[in-house]
């Protein structure tokens, strides 16, 4: 009889421990990789844990169901600890993106420089678009340049806290809006870049295809790639605050 | 028993969780009962919270971990201080080591009546910087 009562209540502790890893895995659902490794590490926690329990507990161990509470209950709510997993990795991937940002201006710096160096100016005086194009594409330039730069900061300031707060959340999330509104003056300036671009390519083709127009080409290829790779990487990392936000809530 | 919860430990978690590692690899439980257990009981961490800690220590560089099986048979995260880790531990106790003693002292004046006041325990030491 003790026995069945011993072997119920064990049974209602991997019930729990195992209730509880699946709720961790839920909360941390945005990052499958990590939430199999943290699965993984808590379950073996909570073994020890419970183990430690019996250890110390009456030779009936009748409860084991009592002794699970206790141990989920001293690891904490899965939400709260899926949060700072949360948080952790949007810290990360928020550098990640700031660097990629970095890296993309400096391309498209670069290949400003190839198409001055390899193809003819723009003629200014005959037409008024292209003008227009190449201020826009000045100008959205410079504002992708001076936003993100700011995004960058706002975010690189909200991590200097071990725990960040509610205003360095705030100033986290100001940081990722500002780098969607960079994002969206830097594909503006690309579009500019490749709507002046294109037709001097085109002409410098006909007349000779040789390094004068191959350069130029592969970097504006590269710039529009770098530029589709940081708005994705500017999506993710913009769901993943999504996740961050609703947890902390 | 004096429990040290949430926000006097918030700060120093990093440090604290180094030191736990100096001696010997650990996996996360036996991290959690050194830290209890050096503490005289004394830190009685929130469990859940050391997993973040290790995790961000182990991508600042601090800390190494590998996979290794448990008697149970289940896979287990052993956690290894790296040479960087060992200098962020030893500035962090350098940084301990003098707001400790400086605390001493003006509690010691404080307690002979020749002190003049001040919040100085209610202030967390600086940080020693990131791991």
């Amino acid at each position: 009889m003790t026995e069945s009562v011993s072997e119920t209540a064990t049974e209602s502790a991997v019930e729990a421990v195992d209730a509880y890893l699946d709720a961790l895995a839920d909360a941390l659902r945005f990052d499958p990789p990590l939430a199999a490794r943290v699965v993984e590490e808590v379950g073996d926690h909570l073994e020890c844990a419970l183990a430690a329990e019996a250890d110390g507990a009456d030779p009936d161990a009748t409860d084991a169901g009592g002794a699970a509470a206790r141990v989920i209950a001293r690891f904490g709510a899965p939400r709260r600890i899926a949060a700072q997993f949360a948080a952790l990795a949007l810290q990360q991937q928020a550098d990640r993106l700031w660097r990629l940002a970095a890296l993309v201006a400096l391309v498209a710096f670069a290949a400003m420089g190839l198409r001055r160096w390899h193809l003819d100016p723009v003629e200014m005086d005959s037409d008024p678009l292209a003008l227009a194009a190449l201020a826009l594409d000045r100008l959205a330039f410079i504002a992708a340049l001076l936003l993100g730069l700011w995004g960058g900061w706002l975010a690189r300031d909200a991590r200097r806290r071990w725990q960040p707060g509610a205003r360095d959340w705030a100033r986290l999330f100001a940081g990722l809006r500002l780098s969607l509104v960079a994002l969206a003056a830097l594909m503006l300036s690309v579009a500019a870049d490749t709507a002046l671009t294109v037709p001097r390519l085109t002409d410098a083709a006909v007349e000779n295809v040789g390094p004068g127009t191959l350069w130029p080409a592969a970097a504006l290829t590269l710039e529009i790639t770098l530029v589709l790779v940081l708005a994705v990487a500017v999506s993710r990392c913009r769901d993943h605050a999504a996740v961050v936000r609703r947890l902390l809530a | 028993m004096l429990g040290m919860e949430g926000d006097l430990l918030k700060g120093h978690l990093d440090a604290i969780v180094l030191a736990a590692l100096a001696g010997e690899a650990a996996h996360g439980y036996a991290v959690i009962e050194a830290i209890r257990r050096r503490s005289g009981g004394v830190f009685n961490l929130p469990e859940g919270t050391v997993y973040p800690a290790l995790h961000r220590l182990e991508k600042a560089g601090a800390v190494n971990s590998d996979w290794t099986t448990a008697p149970s048979g289940r896979r287990r995260r052993v956690y290894t201080l790296t040479p960087q880790g060992r200098a962020a531990l030893d500035r962090h106790r350098d940084v301990w080591r003098a707001f400790a003693e400086a605390v001493e002292r003006v509690m010691a004046d404080a307690g002979d009546g020749g002190g003049n006041g001040g919040g100085v325990a209610d202030q967390p030491p600086p940080a020693a910087g990131a791991p």
